[in-house]
């Protein structure tokens, strides 16, 4: 460390976990090292990664000085756009590029803006605190194209979190937990610097883990036990699961339910709830043997079982016992042979799991009284990257508060979590109707206003605004669906920070869907994919080059500390780049709408008081920048004091951090479960509406009040396609957008094959194929080439393609030749979930063969 | 005396190659170039399978097998505990290289550079500098750190500035760093309390990394 070595405080935000305080050597001017960072105020005490990075951060740097970066603006001068033609980009000026988005861009907006597509990356809060929100408010409506979301995202969680507890995420508390059930979910990969540090601290301490995945991961490899579960099953397990704890253990937290959820509500048995003449619902009464109001002060012993005759002739039962009865033939051994886990297991599962809730417990956390159930289920994208997400989904929030586990220390939570602007704006709960939290969504919308369709199709899409099969908009372009008038095609495109060609599946349609429009900007790092069908290509800077403010955004994991980090430049810009939100303004003035974004500036980045950017001027980023920071620190901070410093992180009280169970108990809500009337009469109302228009491609069979089984769509693939072909995340490369990245391609090949595809040594030998030979994956839509990696840590049924490879025109990745599993990835409407709009993505259905031996 | 060593906790490591690529960075390493390696091991037949996780780097032996043999004394073990190489007196024998029962030294043969066929990055501009092609590398329990330390009271495995760069970033909480001849000092602890192992201690190389298992 020489003299003129500096360490800059800042954050890397590569993943969903983050973000993460580091800092950056600079030497000379040039960044050259980075580790975790201590120094901010609060960090050494309040920071989830606790001064640790994982191996994405450095990625920060190889990619700031990456010779294949593109340097320069650059406009295409061959008008045909096709897989193997030439662009012919030549450089141009930064004035000539922003004049001719600004121009074609302007046209748009004087005529309809809605013909304008933006492409972001699914959470471009981590790349951008604001301005891109601000910009496309201040232009207008635009339809929404992209990546991530329903593709590559837990959605269903997401979504199922914020309708049923107000969260976005649903983690568990790993403070307190002490059994914890994965189904397919990778955290040893996927968790960064600080879901890592929280769920070690938990082992180390003691939890016990259970992974149930096809796959031996990471994860798996670290857990007490591995359950290779059939891809596509979840289901079936969990259920099996709930059969146990009500029909075998019958242990359940009778107290919670009986005044948190629904269960003891009467329903008839025409699937409804049963309400007196004034419509409110009713409960059954033990203690006077007659039905009453729910909310009657009279009720003291609501039943949770048993069936019983109202006076009109009507049979009630409790929604407890409507659930028990749903999942008696749901047995172990009913599950058994659908999921390949042994009877006997899943019952040891469900009364450890009874056993280490330690229900009627508390615990006393800086002197409040909490409720303790140190149990959660964690379902990663094995499950919501799958149809019957939403079945997994409600089971999972049902196995949560039959131990009274949903929003206590040591259970499952997430309420009041977002996906967050720059400041965190957690949706929380609300009274609804019946003595529920509310539940929102969509009315039934005609015609649809957007390619995907999501408000007519997904009337829960409403709880979670990204919440839209975005998969199905590029084939709804390509192919228009039957009786379906989606919106005129788009005229434009802007792509930033995410890569539909490669991420989302079934690349022709993709591939076609984009070659339509006419104009393209794309925001390119590389001269990728993506940028080979632009028209007008920005380089902006990169993380090392440039300011934005990240919140550390409460999630369950995070829920202890909050605070605000900095994102400044370690160094001067390596090429002739230009910083977005600079580059937005520019475009706000060309076009004539500077006034309308610097409004929408002051609400994205909900700068307050004096701090708020005035209309009728332009202000540099670096301005803006100044009264975020002091906006979002109640004035405290201005933007020399987080340069200096890096932020602040703060432990919140243990009031705020368990807010939504405090808050529920105090308002006397209970939350919509185990019975979701709603959304019976929703998917009735949706059905009803659908054959109205002629919409008969679109099931609602979904759409039932307690979780219930259905077959994978992958079972209706012709046989021939025998294999299951699965995919999980790389800790080198996972979010990262650093798949170039030297180092980390280095450390990835540390795992023999973690670039490759990974096969069953029994399940290769029946086929005749070796270690190394090089074999070829064909599914109905595509297929890849790549080495096998024989391993035992795999089903015999199932390959492995880890990470998200598979491109073609990227530089320091296309010649890796490593593929895809999204390639295989067909988007149809029957491989849509029909309440969460996931895809059918993380497993698809194909057939193997030797390409060539060793 | 003091005697650096670390500690790998073998439960708490999940695989990340984290210690790996911080490594790369702390040390400018060039491509190929890994002194602190992770090696996986499956076991078992599915579905009793099993994966081992081993973090490797050069152990700072107390009875070094690589200095015996250098001839130009350009290895040598430190007071400290730490066996470094004076690369400007390193012949690219790679005699050590030999003698190494750990496979923890890597020649570093010619000059390359990360992305093939245009030149250095900024980065290896400044790093390479400060090191020679031909010459034979390894981890060097980040002695400048150490280094720099010893002049201002700060304490290696305590302090992080003093603290091996993997050992500061590990997001398993698997590393630690620390005097192995101060009995009080976290890592002898953990290597009595937990039956801390050496690699390979047939071999009587007495090595200063230990392994909780």
């Amino acid at each position: 460390m020489e003299n003129n070595s500096r360490w800059v405080p800042t954050v890397c935000r590569n993943c969903t976990k983050g973000p993460c305080p580091v800092r950056v050597e600079v030497k000379n001017g040039v960044a050259v090292n980075l580790e975790g960072n201590i120094t901010g105020v609060g960090f050494d005490r309040f920071s989830n990664s606790q001064g640790r990075v994982c191996p994405k951060s450095y990625g920060m740097i190889q990619k700031l000085y990456n010779p294949n970066r593109v340097k320069r603006p650059m406009k295409r001068t061959n008008p045909k756009k096709d897989w193997d033609v030439d662009p012919g980009f030549v450089e141009i000026t930064w004035d000539e590029a922003l004049g001719t988005v600004a121009d074609r861009l302007g046209k748009i907006r004087a005529t309809d803006t809605n013909r304008l597509s933006v492409a972001p990356p699914g959470p471009q809060i981590f790349t951008n605190a604001g301005t891109w929100d601000a910009f496309l408010q201040a232009y207008g409506p635009t339809q929404y194209l992209g990546s991530g979301g329903s593709i590559r995202c837990d959605m269903a969680e997401h979504v199922f979190g914020n309708l049923v507890h107000g969260g976005f995420h649903c983690e568990p508390d790993p403070v307190y937990c002490n059994y914890l059930i994965h189904f397919g979910y990778n955290t040893a990969a996927s968790g960064g610097a600080p879901e890592t540090v929280l769920y070690n601290d938990a082992r180390a301490r003691g939890m016990k883990v259970v992974v149930v995945d096809p796959v031996f991961s990471l994860t798996a490899g670290k857990a007490d036990e591995w359950l290779p579960i059939k891809p596509g099953t979840d289901i079936a397990f969990m259920l099996a699961l709930i059969h146990v704890i009500l029909h075998d253990l019958n242990r359940y937290d009778a107290e919670y339910l009986k005044t948190l959820t629904n269960s003891p509500y009467l329903v008839g048995n025409d699937g409804y709830f049963i309400r007196d003449s004034s419509g409110k619902i009713l409960v059954w009464d033990k203690g006077s043997e007659k039905a009453r109001p729910y909310d009657d002060p009279g009720a003291r012993d609501l039943a949770l079982e048993g069936t019983y005759q109202l006076g009109d002739g009507r049979e009630a039962r409790p929604a407890l016992q409507k659930l028990k009865d749903h999942v008696a033939g749901y047995t172990p051994e009913w599950a058994e042979g659908i999921t390949d886990i042994a009877a006997v297991t899943t019952r040891r599962i469900a009364a450890e799991y009874i056993e280490a809730a330690r229900i009627g417990s508390t615990i006393q956390i800086d002197g409040v009284t909490l409720p303790l159930r140190p149990v959660a289920i964690k379902l990663g994208r094995g499950v919501t990257g799958q149809m019957l997400s939403y079945q997994c989904a409600l089971s999972q929030h049902i196995l949560a508060i039959l131990v009274g586990g949903l929003e206590v220390p040591g259970g499952h939570g997430g309420g009041r979590t977002a996906a967050g602007a720059g400041i965190n704006t957690g949706i929380g709960i609300s009274p609804g109707p019946d003595g529920m939290t509310n539940l929102v969504s969509f009315p039934f919308t005609w015609p649809p206003v957007s390619y995907s369709g999501a408000e007519t199709l997904l009337p829960y899409s409403k709880a979670y605004a990204l919440a839209h099969p975005r998969h199905l908009a590029y084939r709804h372009l390509v192919e228009p669906p039957k009786n379906f008038p989606i919106p005129a095609p788009p005229e434009a495109l802007i792509r930033y920070r995410c890569n539909p060609l490669t991420a989302v599946g079934e690349h022709q349609i993709i591939f076609e869907a984009l070659r339509r429009i006419p104009f393209i900007v794309s925001f390119s790092y590389l001269p990728d994919e993506m940028t080979q069908l632009a028209d007008i290509v920005l380089p902006e800077h990169l993380d090392l080059e440039r300011y934005d403010l990240a919140t550390y955004v409460r999630s369950a994991t995070a829920r202890r500390f909050l605070g605000v980090l900095l994102r400044q430049p370690a160094v001067e810009p390596v090429n002739d780049t230009m910083e977005i939100s600079e580059i937005l303004t520019e475009l706000a003035s060309r076009m004539g709408f500077l006034d309308e974004y610097n409004a929408a500036i002051n609400e994205k980045l909900a700068l307050n008081g004096e701090n708020k950017v005035q209309a009728g001027q332009r202000y540099t980023w670096e301005e803006i920048m100044d009264r975020f920071c002091k906006s979002v620190s109640g004035g405290e901070c201005d933007l020399e004091w987080f340069r200096s410093n890096g932020g602040y992180l703060k432990r919140v009280p243990v009031t705020y951090q368990y807010d939504v169970h405090l808050e529920m108990v105090d308002k006397k809500l209970r939350y919509p479960l185990p019975y979701m009337e709603h959304v019976k009469i929703t998917g009735e109302e949706l059905a009803a509406n659908l054959k109205k228009v002629g919409v008969d491609w679109w099931p609602t069979k979904e759409y039932l009040p307690l979780p219930t089984f259905f077959p994978n769509v992958m079972e209706e693939m012709p046989e021939k396609y025998d294999f299951y072909v699965t995919t999980v995340r790389n800790a080198q490369f996972s979010w990262g957008s650093n798949i170039e990245c030297p180092w980390l391609i280095e450390a990835a090949d540390l795992m023999a094959g973690q670039q490759d595809i990974y096969m069953n040594t029994k399940a290769a030998k029946q086929k005749g194929i070796k270690d190394g030979d090089e074999i070829c994956v064909e599914s109905e839509v595509g297929k890849v080439k790549r080495k096998v990696k024989l391993t035992e840590g795999i089903r015999p049924d199932t390959l492995l393609i880890p990470g998200q490879f598979g491109q073609w025109a990227a530089p320091g990745s296309k010649e890796t030749g490593r593929v895809s599993q999204v390639t295989l990835s067909p988007i149809r409407h029957s491989w849509t979930d029909h309440f969460m709009s996931n895809m059918q993505g993380q497993t698809v259905k194909a057939m193997v063969y030797k390409v060539r031996e060793k | 005396m003091t005697r650096y060593g670390m500690v790998i906790d073998l439960k708490q490591c999940v695989g990340c190659t984290g210690c790996t690529v911080s490594c790369k960075a702390e040390h400018s390493l060039p491509p190929g170039m890994l002194w602190a390696r992770v090696l996986f091991k499956e076991s078992g037949e599915y579905p009793a399978v099993q994966r081992s996780i081993l973090p490797v780097l050069c152990n700072h032996c107390r009875d070094a097998a690589c200095v015996k043999v250098c001839p130009t004394g350009a290895t040598e073990k430190r007071e400290d505990g730490l066996v470094t190489i004076d690369y400007s007196k390193c012949m690219g024998c790679r005699y050590c290289m030999m003698a190494c029962p750990y496979g923890a030294r890597h020649f570093n043969d010619k000059l390359r550079y990360f992305f093939p066929g245009q030149g250095p990055t900024p980065y290896e501009e400044i790093g390479y500098r400060e090191q020679q092609v031909g010459v034979v590398m390894k981890c060097n329990f980040c002695q400048e750190r150490i280094d720099k330390a010893a002049g201002n009271g700060q304490r290696p495995g305590v302090d992080r500035d003093a603290t091996p760069a993997c050992v500061n970033n590990c997001i398993g909480k698997a590393r630690f760093f620390g005097d192995l001849d101060d009995p009080n000092s976290e890592v002898s602890q953990l290597i009595r309390v937990r039956n801390g192992l050496q690699l390979h201690q047939e071999l009587g190389t007495d090595p200063s990394v230990y392994y909780l298992y």
